[in-house]
């Protein structure tokens, strides 16, 4: 019998995962895709081989959480996240046999389960390294594919929502990214200048950094809703500029207030990394005989270089989640599939909206993070 | 090689520098002491320009600095400084060909230079590729003086190059600078607050307090005739004498070899560690030996005492 | 007495902004003359300050209490083990935007003020963590030695000693959480939950953009009054 070590963070979340089937709804069973539907507890909802992964996962998770096996949990970890999808997929699958226009809605125990889950594979990551993640990564990757591409999630109800929009989709998305895009190359062109002149002139930048932020502190609703008045006053005053595409609504507002949301992060940081170059290493560059330029591009801006990086992943990562906002003043993209969904009550539909804002979030942040050099220690 | 006239310097309406008249020699090893703010560093700044001086002239070779471009002027001289300045993003042989880039030197010619400056500071060559984090302290300093003299300067200046460090990389990196201010022949202008360090290396010892020259000497013309108190308390009022042997060899006060063989001392030592193991061994005769143990001379304790 | 003027100031005019909306009807009248109703009548605008106020006061005390309670438990001995943990979440989670996380809230708890408010307490309980740890964390270990050396048993070294010091930046992650609070809260109207959103999103809807600006002016206002009073309280903790 190999003596117990229990890991005092994965036991506890193995805990959770027993008892949150027992008070949450794993799935919710409704007759059409508007009424609200009827709570199917996690042991009603799976059988088959579905439900005998779902054990052995729990089981395997368990043995790892007992014997500080983290390459263990995170392979069982990942199993039980597959057997969720599965089980929710089947059980959408079998409903929908018998009632075509039925809907299954993926319930808060789904949801709170698959978080306790990610959880385990995320600790165990962290306990085994760069390694660790990479694989905890690869397999979350293959098995969302799997569980897409092989048609088992099919007829939950946040895919037929997708089945419907599959094209509105597409474009929502497009146009999301563009609204970032055409954000944040502006902000790009006048926040380094900016940041470079507030590090320089001190003065400068005790007065431009604090309105920036100030800025910043405005919510996003309340200064998308700030732009609308002065822009279709702006837009009535000059036909031209409204036939341009300049109106209260839209893209316009929307780009204008992501781009100041935006100068701030970029300038404080190109500021920041600036300030953060070594008074010696500019004393030894302008000493070496280095002139001013010498010492901007091949000292200074080098240096500042990572702290620049990591405002361009702040400012897009924040980009994002605001241009889903946007959506309110008819910006368009992802927001406007998510709030659609609000609205009317389509809450699948405001899932199928709102994760894609995430994926990208995240997605920005893990490249920008690759990208970043790393850290002079 | 260098001539400072009527220099002065003031920051916020005090004088840093107030008023210098100095001139340093070709090959001469000039070390500027002073406590901190008495305008030394700003001095040593002043020769290329990071200071320029409200009054007064900054000569080099009969040249007025100002009369040439700043960056061009600092490429000709070496610089180093306490803290290093190594720039961090680059590798310790970019670093060391920081000059030389700047003067468009052809590649080949970089390559073998920085080969060449490794030897000379010992650095493992291995260290090339390295990057300036993982450096020591003392392989730190090494890397920022082999930089310093990358463009093969006539000049150097030094400001507190050593302050930095533990007193045993420190005596080692002074000796290596010794060697090679010996072997190179560079004049070089060297701020301490280190009175030890600066009667070690020096040919040269400008006292300065509150921005004006006290005093302006050789070592031992220092410790013979200090020019006022102050100079007198930077020396150490009790260990005056003691310093003044320190520069002596023992060669140059012993006498013929006695008959009777005495214990030995090595032909290397200076006079005060010759008194320093008369009074440990409780005798007043040492024989001095070179390195094959061949008895050279003896060395009186009252010779020693007599100067 | 001056560290409170500008608090004062903000709040001032987010008062009279508040009570004095409905006699600026003629003012919107000239502004946007086409409109029929060019005052927000639903609800009074103090009615809809207070229930904002009172949905971001709930989620922003409890996500503050727990979130520092987190931050200390993880840097305690005997929490360590979950430091990694809290630290992984409340570092990735802040990389999804607050709308999303609202709207995804929403669709397992249903509409009403309880998923709000559970949706912005999730929210704001990772700035206040990574900061409690970042502030407890950068005590300097010599301080922490000699308040131990000095006879501090381990909660009055936290209490006396340790909290003191990471004040300032515990302050910074409680003012981020606030402030995200603030405007998450104004687009949990979306999800049925009456606060100074309401007005946005009807004029929104119904094209009026009276109603636009008077919600925006108020939400902006209560904004910048807040950022006010953690700056006073941040000048008066240095």
């Amino acid at each position: 019998m190999p003596r117990l070590r229990p890991d005092p963070v994965l036991l506890p979340l193995v805990g959770a995962l027993c008892v949150t089937p027992l008070g949450f709804a794993f799935v919710t069973a409704a007759r059409n895709r508007l009424v609200s539907g009827r709570p199917v507890a996690l042991l009603e909802a799976a059988e088959g081989p579905a439900a005998l992964l779902g054990l052995a996962g729990l089981a395997l998770l368990a043995l790892a959480a007992l014997r500080r096996g983290p390459w263990l949990a995170i392979i069982a970890a990942a199993l039980l996240m597959a057997a969720l999808g599965w089980i929710a997929g089947d059980y959408a699958t079998t409903l929908s046999a018998s009632q075509p226009t039925a809907r299954v809605s993926l319930g808060a125990g789904f949801w709170l389960m698959l978080g306790l889950a990610a959880l385990c594979l995320v600790e165990a990551a962290r306990q085994t390294g760069r390694a660790g993640t990479s694989l905890a990564t690869a397999l979350v990757a293959a098995i969302l594919a799997l569980l897409l591409l092989s048609g088992t999630l099919d007829q939950l109800s946040i895919l037929r929502e997708y089945a419907n929009k599959r094209d509105v989709l597409g474009m929502a998305l497009l146009r999301h990214v563009e609204i970032v895009g055409l954000a944040v190359l502006p902000t790009l062109l006048i926040g380094i200048p900016l940041g470079i002149a507030c590090q320089r002139r001190p003065g400068l930048g005790r007065l431009v950094l604090p309105a920036l932020g100030v800025v910043q502190t405005i919510p996003s609703i309340a200064l998308f809703g700030l732009m609308l008045a002065p822009l279709a006053a702006l837009a009535a005053w000059q036909p031209e500029l409204a036939r341009a595409g300049i109106s209260g609504v839209g893209m316009a507002p929307a780009v204008l207030a992501l781009l100041l949301y935006s100068l701030l992060p970029i300038a404080s940081n190109t500021a920041a990394g600036l300030a953060s170059v070594p008074e010696p290493v500019r004393d030894a560059a302008r000493g070496l005989g280095m002139t001013p330029s010498q010492i901007f591009w091949q000292v200074d801006l080098h240096l500042a270089f990572p702290a620049l990086l990591a405002g361009l992943r702040i400012t897009i990562v924040q980009a994002t989640g605001l241009a889903a906002v946007a959506a309110l003043i008819g910006a368009g993209g992802l927001g406007a599939i998510m709030f659609d969904g609000l609205f009317t009550g389509a809450l699948d539909l405001a899932l199928l909206g709102a994760i894609p804002v995430i994926g990208l979030a995240v997605l920005a942040d893990l490249l920008l993070r690759l990208a970043s050099p790393r850290a002079i220690a | 090689m260098i001539r400072l006239e009527q220099v002065r310097r003031a920051y916020a309406g005090r004088e840093a520098v107030a008023g210098v008249d100095l001139t340093v020699e070709r090959g001469a090893f000039c070390a500027l002491i002073g406590e901190s703010g008495s305008g030394k560093s700003t001095l040593l700044r002043m020769i290329n320009r990071l200071v320029e001086p409200d009054s007064g002239r900054v000569l080099l070779d009969g040249e007025d600095v100002r009369s040439l471009a700043p960056e061009q002027l600092r490429r000709h001289i070496g610089y180093v400084i306490q803290s290093v300045g190594l720039f961090p993003h680059w590798t310790v042989a970019r670093n060391i060909a920081a000059v030389p880039a700047l003067l468009g030197w052809e590649r080949p010619r970089i390559e073998a230079r920085i080969t060449e400056l490794m030897a000379l500071l010992r650095l493992d060559p291995r260290l090339a590729k390295a990057s300036p984090a993982s450096l020591s302290g003392g392989q730190a300093q090494r890397v920022g003086v082999a930089r310093a003299l990358a463009a093969d300067p006539d000049l150097l200046l030094m400001d507190e190059p050593f302050g930095a460090l533990d007193p045993v990389t420190r005596t080692a990196l002074q000796t290596e600078l010794a060697r090679i201010q010996r072997e190179t022949g560079k004049t070089i202008v060297f701020v301490t607050h280190d009175m030890d360090e600066a009667l070690r290396l020096a040919t040269q010892v400008v006292v300065l307090d509150q921005g004006r020259v006290v005093q302006d000497a050789t070592p031992s013309g220092l410790l013979a005739h200090p020019a006022d108190d102050r100079v007198r308390d930077l020396l150490g009022r009790e260990d005056r004498g003691l310093r003044r042997l320190a520069l002596r060899p023992v060669q140059s006060v012993m006498r013929k070899p006695g008959p009777a063989s005495a214990p030995a001392i090595a032909a290397a030592t200076d006079c005060r560690a010759a008194l320093s193991r008369m009074a440990e061994l409780g005798v007043s005769v040492l024989d001095v030996q070179d390195e094959h143990g061949t008895r050279l001379g003896s060395l009186h304790l009252a010779d020693l005492i007599a100067g | 007495m001056i560290r409170l003027l500008r608090p004062a100031l903000w709040l001032g005019l987010l008062l009279a902004a508040t009570f004095g909306m409905t006699s600026l009807r003629p003012l919107f009248t000239s502004l946007f003359p086409l409109l029929e109703r060019p005052v927000y009548m639903q609800d009074s605008f103090a009615a809809l300050l207070l229930a904002h106020l009172e949905l971001v006061t709930v989620a922003s005390a409890l996500a503050g209490l727990i979130g520092i309670a987190i931050g200390i438990a993880v840097t305690r001995p005997w929490g360590a083990a979950y430091r990694g943990l809290a630290e992984t979440i409340s570092a990735a989670g802040q990389t999804f935007p607050p709308v999303a996380v609202l709207a995804i809230a929403v669709p397992s708890m249903g509409f009403g003020p309880e998923p709000a408010v559970l949706a912005l307490l999730l929210y704001g309980l990772l700035p206040a963590v990574q900061n409690t740890i970042a502030g407890l964390i950068q005590v300097p270990d010599a301080v922490k030695d000699a308040a131990t050396g000095l006879g501090f048993g381990p909660w009055r070294r936290l209490w006396q000693v340790e909290l003191p010091l990471a004040a300032p930046l515990i302050l910074t992650g409680l003012r981020v959480s606030v402030i995200i609070t603030i405007g998450t809260a104004a687009i949990a109207s979306t999800v049925g939950v009456t606060t100074l959103g309401s007005p946005v999103l009807l004029g929104l809807s119904a094209e009026n953009t009276a109603y636009v600006l008077q919600g925006a002016v108020l939400i902006g206002l209560l904004a910048l009054t807040t950022d006010a009073v953690f700056d006073a309280i941040h000048d008066m903790l240095a």
